[in-house]
C-alpha cells in the first residue's frame, strides 16, 4: 500500500468510526491492524533472500553488535570505539530488516496473525533464543568476574551490543530454522 | 502421521491456497502437511475432512496408506472373493 493510499484509508476509517460504540471502534481498529499485518506478511520475498545460506548468514550477522561491542571494549588501538559500535549497529539494522522480510515477521506479529504451525515454529525459536541468551549472559558474567582482576575493559559498548543482539535473537533463530517447501 | 491431502487436492482440482483459505492456515502449512513434515491439530484435521466431506480415516492415518491404484485394481474377482 502506498503512503497516500494508506493515509486515505485511515481517513476513511476515522470517518466510519464517528458514530460507533467503543466496542465497534475497537473491533474496526483490530480488523485494520490485522489487515495491515496480513498485507505485510503476504509481500513476496525476493528469491535470493529465500535461499538458506543467505538467511543463515543474515541470522549470524545479528551477533554483529555484541562482537563490535566486545572489540570496542577490549580495544586499545587508535580506531574510536564509537566507529566500531556504529558499524555493528549498521550491520545489525540491515540484517534485521532483511530477516524480518525473510521470516515474514514471524518473531514479532501477534499469535492471531499466525497459523498453528507458525505458532509452534515461533515457540521453538524463542526457546532456542532463550538458551542462547543464557550463554550470552554467562559470557558477560565470566567477563565481569575477570574484569579488574586480569583484564581492564570498557563496559558500555559491550553491554549495549549484548542488549541489541539479545533483542534480535528470536528472529535470528527463526531465520536459521526456517524451512521452505523447496528445501529438502 | 500420513495423509492423502495431495491425492485429494489433485482429484478435486483444489489449489493449496484454496484449501489453506478454507481451513484458515498458511498455504505453506498445507505443503508441509502433504510432505508429512507437520502433524495438524485435531481442529485443522477436522476442518480438512469437512472440506473434502470425508471421514477422518479416509484422509489421515497413523500407518502408510495403501496406494489408491492398489485399492482400486486389487478387485475381489482377482482374489476370488464375492463383492
Amino acid at each position: 500500500m502506498s503512503d497516500a493510499a494508506g493515509r486515505r484509508k485511515i481517513r476513511e476509517l476515522l470517518e466510519d468510526l464517528k458514530d460507533t460504540t467503543p466496542e465497534e471502534r475497537r473491533e474496526v481498529v483490530r480488523a485494520y491492524h490485522a489487515g495491515v499485518i496480513a498485507e505485510g506478511r503476504s509481500r513476496p520475498v525476493p528469491r535470493w533472500l529465500e535461499r538458506t545460506p543467505v538467511r543463515r548468514s543474515l541470522a549470524v550477522l545479528v551477533a554483529a553488535p555484541v562482537v563490535a561491542g566486545a572489540v570496542a571494549a577490549f580495544m586499545t588501538v587508535s580506531i574510536p570505539s564509537s566507529v566500531i559500535g556504529l558499524a555493528g549497529i549498521a550491520v545489525y539494522l540491515a540484517s534485521w530488516l532483511l530477516l524480518r522480510r525473510a521470516t515474514r515477521q514471524l518473531a514479532e506479529v501477534p499469535d492471531s496473525a499466525l497459523d498453528e504451525r507458525e505458532v509452534v515454529e515461533r515457540a521453538e525459536a524463542t526457546r532456542t533464543a532463550y538458551v542462547l541468551l543464557i550463554w550470552l549472559m554467562f559470557l558477560l558474567t565470566v567477563t565481569a568476574v575477570a574484569d579488574s582482576r586480569w583484564i581492564d575493559l570498557e563496559w558500555e559498548p559491550l553491554l549495549l551490543g549484548a542488549l541489541m543482539t539479545a533483542t534480535g535473537l528470536p528472529m535470528a533463530v527463526a531465520a536459521w530454522r526456517w524451512r521452505d517447501l523447496d528445501d529438502e | 502421521m500420513y495423509n492423502r491431502l495431495a491425492v485429494l487436492r489433485a482429484e478435486r482440482g483444489v489449489s493449496r491456497a484454496e484449501l489453506a483459505a478454507a481451513v484458515e492456515v498458511n498455504p505453506q502449512t498445507i505443503g508441509f502437511l502433504e510432505r508429512g513434515d507437520y502433524g495438524p491439530s485435531l481442529d485443522v484435521a477436522l476442518k480438512i475432512c469437512e472440506f473434502f466431506e470425508l471421514p477422518v480415516e479416509a484422509v489421515f492415518s497413523r500407518r502408510p496408506f495403501e496406494p489408491m491404484s492398489h485399492q482400486l485394481y486389487t478387485s475381489p474377482r482377482r482374489t476370488g472373493e464375492t463383492p
